[in-house]
C-alpha cells in the first residue's frame, strides 16, 4: 500500500578532507560527520567532552579512542572493555565507563596516552548472561556520585550457567532456564528481573563505590541524567508496560512502572512479580514526566542533556536522542502541582544526522556531539557534530506552560498571523494502555475543538473547547511560520 | 512539498482506514501511529551497500535515505524489489533499452515498488514506501545501474530478521560475504597481547579473555575472581556476539589443554580451609599489555598475572602485603589430562595447590599443554 512516495534532495554545502560531508539542517544547526579509521566497528555507545576539547568515544567491540578535532585524528586509549554504554572524565582526567557488567576507572598513570589501571568502581548488582541486561550511564549527581540505569532481561533469551549475584528464586525454577528452553519460553514473563537490582536506577558512590538502590520499574532504561536544577531523569523504551516510550522524573524509592523489578525492594513480599494485579501496579506506579508518541515523537529515547548557553535560545532546557531515526528532541519540563511533567518536539531532525542518535556531549560554545549505535537494533553508526548556526530561520516553539484550560506557549520571536490562520493548528489527544501487553495504542484519540489568542506578539493562549484530561498527551501542530510538532504528556492540571 | 509531521501521519492513518474522520470522537478500539522505519543506505567503494542487510517493521512507513559515498565517482540508485524478484530485477537491469537512460536506469517492472533517482558521487537522495502490515519477508535494496546489480544489493528483512552470520546469509551481496570470510580469517591472526570482555556461556558474565604473545590464551573470571580455562592456537571469534544483539556468544579457536573447576560460587586463591571466602574485585593494571588482576581475599589483596614464556602459561599469584600469621594459603588448580602443573614451594592437595603465605609468595605455577 503506497501512502506517501515522493523524492526530495538535501543539497551537500561542503566536504571536508577528513569530514564526511556537512549539511545544513535548515532550522539553524548543521551537522558534520566525522570519519572513523580505517577497519573499526563503527557503533559508539558512549561520548565525553573532554576538558582539553577532544572527544573521547567509547566503541562496541570495546576501544576507548579519541578524537582531536583540530588535527581531525583518532588514538586509541584502552581496549577490551565489554559493551560500554556511557563514559564521563572525572576532574583529575580519569575516564568512568559503565561497562556491562561494571563501573570501571580507567586511568593513564604514566601519562604515555594509553590507559594502564582499571578499576572496578562498582560490580554490586547481579548479570545473568541474559544478552538484554544493558547497563547505562553513569549520570554525575550535582555531589558528583554516579548513577548507573540497568536492564531487565528479556524472556526471548535464557541465563548462563553461572551469573552474578544471588537469583531469585521467586518464579519459574531455575532449571527451567537450562532445559528446554524453547517449550517454556513464554512463562517467565516478557521481561524478568531474577538477579539483584535489574530495572533499578542505582547510586554509586564516587569514592567508595558502595551502591544505594535509589527506584524500581525500569524497562530498559538507556538514557539517565541531570537537568541544570538537578532533577534526575531516565528514559524507557516502549514495551511490556510501556505503552510507549516514557522519560521519568527519578526520584528516591519510588516505583516506575515495570513489575519485574520489584523483588529486589527491601521487604517485598508479593510473590511473583508477574501475579500482581494490574490495579495495584497502576496505584503504586510514578507516571512519566514525557512521553514520547511511538511514531511520531521518538520510538526509542536516548540520553538527555541539559542545554548551555550557546546552542540557540534554548538554554536550561533538555535535548535527548532517539535511536530510529536522524533525531534531538528538546523538552520543555515545568512542575504543575508538584509534579514534574511537559512536552517533547522534534529539535534536530534529518538533514544528514545519521539514525541511532544514543550518546550526547555538548562540547566547544554551540556544539553538540553524537555518538551513533544500533546494536543489531534500528539505529546508525558513528560520531557527529551539530553545530548552531547562530540563528534560528523560522520562529519555533520557545516554551510551553500549562493551563487551567489550556496552553501557553511563547515563541523564539514574534509570530505573523498566518500561524493563526483556521487551519495553522491542529490538536489531537490521546492516552496510551498501562498493560503487561508489548505497546499500546492510541486510545480515546479525538481532535477537540479550541480557540486561539495571541497574547503577546509572540505568545499564544489556546483554550481547549472541553475539560482537559489527566493521563493524556496532548499533540499539538503549529502551522504557518512556525511549522512544528510538540506534543505535552498532561499528568497534572493547575487549578484556575 | 513538505508536509507537517501530523498531517504525514493522519494522511498515512487515513489511506490505510484508520481513521473515518478529522472529528473522529473518542476511538473505542485505539489506533496505532504508523511506525517510521528510516535506513541510511550508502553506496561504498567496489559497488557494496552500507549497511549490507537492513530490517523494517512490518506496516511502517519506509524512507531510504541515500548517500552515494563511492570514491570511484560512480552513479548509484536505489530500487525497493519485491520478495522473491531479486533474479529477474536482475535480469531486467541487463536489458538496456533506448528509454533506460531517461528512466535513470530503473528497469520496467511491477517488481520495483519503489525507487530514488539516479544520483553521482557524493549526491544525496531518499524515497518512501508503505510496507505492507502482516509482512514477513525479504525485500531488497538494489542498485539497477547498467552492471552493478548482480553484487551491489542489501536485502531488507521486514517483519523479521536474519537467523544467520553475515558470512553464511544467502541473502547477502556474495562480494560482502567474502569479506566477511576475509574478516574472520584475519581473526587467527590476533594481535598478541589482547584482551575482550565477552558473556561466555562456560565461565561467569563478567569474564575477561586474553591472548598472549606465544600463542597461549586464558579465560580469567572477574566475578570469582580465578583462572578457568587456558587454550592453544588462534584466539576467539567475537562476531557472532557483535554482530548481532549479543544473544550469541563468541566463540574459543584453538585446543583446550587446561579447565579449572565449574561454578560461580567456587573459590580460587583464599586460606586453607576457609570456604566459602569473599571475594572483591579491584580490577587489572597493564604492563606491556598483559593484565595483572587485582582483588581481595577476605581482605588480603592478591594479585594474578598469567604469562606465557617459551610456550607454557606462568601463572603468578602474590599476596600482597599478608600478614605473618596469614598461615597457609591454596590456589585451585585442578590436573587435567591435556596439561602438567608444576609449582615449587607448594604442595598439592586435591585439586588446590597450598603454600606458606608469609614465606613463599608469590608462588609461579607452570601449566605446559600436553596436547595429543
Amino acid at each position: 500500500m503506497k501512502c506517501v512516495s515522493q523524492i526530495f534532495r538535501v543539497g551537500v554545502v561542503g566536504i571536508g578532507a577528513l569530514l564526511i560531508s556537512s549539511l545544513a539542517v535548515g532550522q539553524g544547526y548543521e551537522i558534520d560527520r566525522v570519519a572513523l579509521p580505517e577497519g573499526v566497528d563503527p557503533e559508539i555507545g558512549g561520548i565525553a567532552y573532554m576538558k582539553d576539547g577532544r572527544i573521547a568515544a567509547c566503541f562496541h567491540q570495546g576501544e576507548l579512542r579519541i578524537y582531536d578535532p583540530k588535527t581531525e585524528e583518532w588514538s586509541v586509549f584502552a581496549t577490551g572493555l565489554q559493551e560500554p554504554l556511557g563514559i564521563v572524565e572525572e576532574a583529575d582526567g580519569s575516564f568512568v565507563v559503565m561497562q556491562r557488567c561494571e563501573l570501571t576507572r580507567i586511568r593513564d598513570r604514566d601519562s604515555d596516552g594509553q590507559a594502564d589501571r582499571f578499576e572496578n568502581v562498582c560490580d554490586g548488582f547481579g548479570v545473568s548472561g541474559n544478552y538484554h541486561e544493558f547497563a547505562f550511564g553513569p549520570a554525575v549527581s550535582p555531589e558528583g556520585d554516579y548513577f548507573i540505569a540497568l536492564n531487565v532481561a528479556s524472556g526471548l533469551g535464557t541465563i548462563s550457567e553461572e551469573v552474578r549475584g544471588p537469583f531469585l528464586e521467586i518464579g519459574f525454577p531455575r532449571e527451567g532456564f537450562y532445559s528446554d528452553w524453547k517449550s517454556y519460553k513464554g512463562k517467565i514473563g516478557r521481561m524478568y528481573s531474577r538477579v539483584p537490582y535489574r530495572g533499578w536506577v542505582l547510586k554509586v558512590d564516587a569514592k567508595t563505590g558502595e551502591v544505594t538502590p535509589w527506584a524500581s520499574g525500569f524497562r530498559s532504561p538507556d538514557g539517565i541524567g541531570f537537568d541544570d536544577e538537578g532533577n534526575l531523569y531516565a528514559s524507557d523504551n516502549q514495551g511490556d508496560w510501556r505503552g510507549t516510550s516514557p522519560m521519568y522524573h527519578v526520584e528516591k524509592g519510588k516505583f516506575y512502572g515495570h513489575p519485574a523489578s520489584l523483588p529486589w525492594e527491601e521487604g517485598y513480599d508479593l510473590g511473583d512479580p508477574l501475579e500482581i494485579p494490574v490495579e495495584d501496579l497502576d496505584a503504586r506506579r510514578t507516571k512519566a514526566a514525557i512521553l514520547f508518541t511511538q511514531g511520531s515523537m521518538a520510538n526509542s529515547p536516548t540520553q538527555m542533556l541539559p542545554v548551555p548557553e550557546g546552542f540557540g535560545p534554548f538554554t536550561g532546557q533538555m535535548v535527548i536522542g532517539e535511536m530510529n531515526r536522524g533525531r534531538v528532541l528538546r523538552l520543555m519540563l515545568e512542575d504543575v502541582n508538584g509534579v514534574r511533567q511537559g512536552a517533547c518536539t522534534p529539535m534536530i531532525d534529518g538533514g544528514g544526522l545519521d539514525a541511532g542518535v544514543h550518546r550526547l556531549a555538548f562540547g566547544a560554545p554551540g556544539e553538540l556531539w553524537a555518538g551513533h549505535t544500533h546494536l543489531s537494533w534500528a539505529g546508525g553508526e558513528g560520531l557527529s557534530r551539530i553545530r548552531y548556526t547562530g540563528k534560528l530561520e523560522k520562529p519555533e516553539v520557545l516554551d510551553i506552560n500549562l493551563q487551567p484550560e489550556g496552553f501557553l506557549v511563547k515563541f523564539t520571536q514574534p509570530i505573523s498571523t498566518s500561524m493563526l490562520s483556521d487551519d495553522a493548528v491542529k490538536i489531537s489527544r490521546y492516552r496510551f494502555a498501562y498493560q503487561r501487553d508489548y505497546g499500546s495504542p492510541l486510545f480515546d484519540e479525538s481532535a477537540p475543538a479550541f480557540t486561539l489568542k495571541q497574547v503577546a506578539p509572540d505568545a499564544v493562549e489556546i483554550t481547549i473547547d472541553e475539560p482537559l484530561r489527566r493521563g493524556f498527551c496532548y499533540e499539538i501542530h503549529l502551522g504557518g511560520d512556525v511549522d512544528s510538532t510538540l506534543c505535552y504528556t498532561v499528568q497534572e492540571i493547575p487549578s484556575s | 512539498m513538505k508536509l507537517s509531521l501530523l498531517e504525514k501521519y493522519l494522511s498515512c492513518l487515513a489511506a490505510i482506514g484508520l481513521m473515518t474522520g478529522a472529528s473522529a470522537a473518542d476511538t473505542p478500539e485505539g489506533s496505532v501511529r504508523t511506525e517510521i522505519a528510516e535506513i541510511n543506505l550508502e553506496a561504498r567503494e567496489g559497488l557494496v551497500f552500507y549497511p549490507a542487510r537492513a530490517k523494517a517493521k512490518a506496516g511502517s512507513l519506509l524512507t531510504v535515505h541515500f548517500y552515494n559515498a563511492d570514491p570511484n565517482d560512480m552513479p548509484h540508485n536505489v530500487c525497493l524489489v519485491a520478495p522473491g524478484k531479486l533474479a529477474e530485477i536482475q535480469q531486467a537491469s541487463l536489458a538496456i533499452d533506448s528509454g533506460a537512460e531517461a528512466r535513470g536506469f530503473v528497469p520496467d517492472s511491477p517488481a520495483i515498488l519503489a525507487h530514488s533517482e539516479l544520483v553521482g558521487a557524493e549526491e544525496r537522495t531518499s524515497f518512501s514506501f508503505q510496507l505492507p502490515e502482516e509482512a514477513r519477508d525479504i525485500y531488497y535494496l538494489v542498485c539497477t545501474f547498467p552492471g552493478h546489480s548482480m553484487v551491489m544489493y542489501s536485502p531488507l528483512y521486514v517483519g523479521t530478521g536474519p537467523k544467520l552470520t553475515l558470512a553464511e546469509d544467502p541473502e547477502v551481496s556474495p562480494v560482502v560475504r567474502q569479506k566477511e570470510m576475509n574478516r574472520m580469517a584475519a581473526l587467527q591472526a590476533a594481535e598478541r597481547p589482547s584482551m575482550r570482555r565477552v558473556i561466555m556461556d562456560d565461565t561467569g558474565p563478567a569474564s575477561i579473555l586474553v591472548a598472549l604473545p606465544g600463542g597461549l590464551n586464558y579465560c580469567w573470571d572477574a566475578s570469582s575472581c580465578r583462572l578457568r580455562y587456558a587454550w592453544k592456537g588462534a584466539f576467539a571469534n567475537p562476531f557472532p556476539h557483535y554482530d548481532g544483539n549479543g544473544a550469541k556468544r563468541p566463540v574459543i579457536l584453538g585446543d583446550e589443554f587446561w579447565r579449572s573447576l565449574p561454578g560461580e560460587t567456587v573459590s580460587g586463591v583464599r586460606p586453607s580451609g576457609s570456604d566459602p571466602v569473599q571475594t572483591d574485585y579491584l580490577g587489572y593494571d597493564l604492563e606491556d599489555g598483559i593484565p595483572t588482576f587485582r582483588y581481595r581475599v577476605n581482605g588480603t589483596e592478591v594479585q594474578e598475572r598469567i604469562t606465557a614464556p617459551g610456550g607454557v602459561l606462568n601463572w603468578r599469584v602474590e599476596l600482597v602485603e599478608a600478614p605473618a600469621n596469614a598461615g597457609s594459603w591454596s590456589v585451585l588448580a585442578p590436573v587435567g589430562e591435556t596439561a602438567v602443573i608444576e609449582a615449587a614451594d607448594s604442595k598439592r592437595e586435591g585439586d588446590a595447590l597450598v603454600f606458606s603465605a608469609a614465606g613463599q609468595s608469590p608462588i609461579e605455577i607452570t601449566i605446559s599443554p600436553e596436547l595429543p
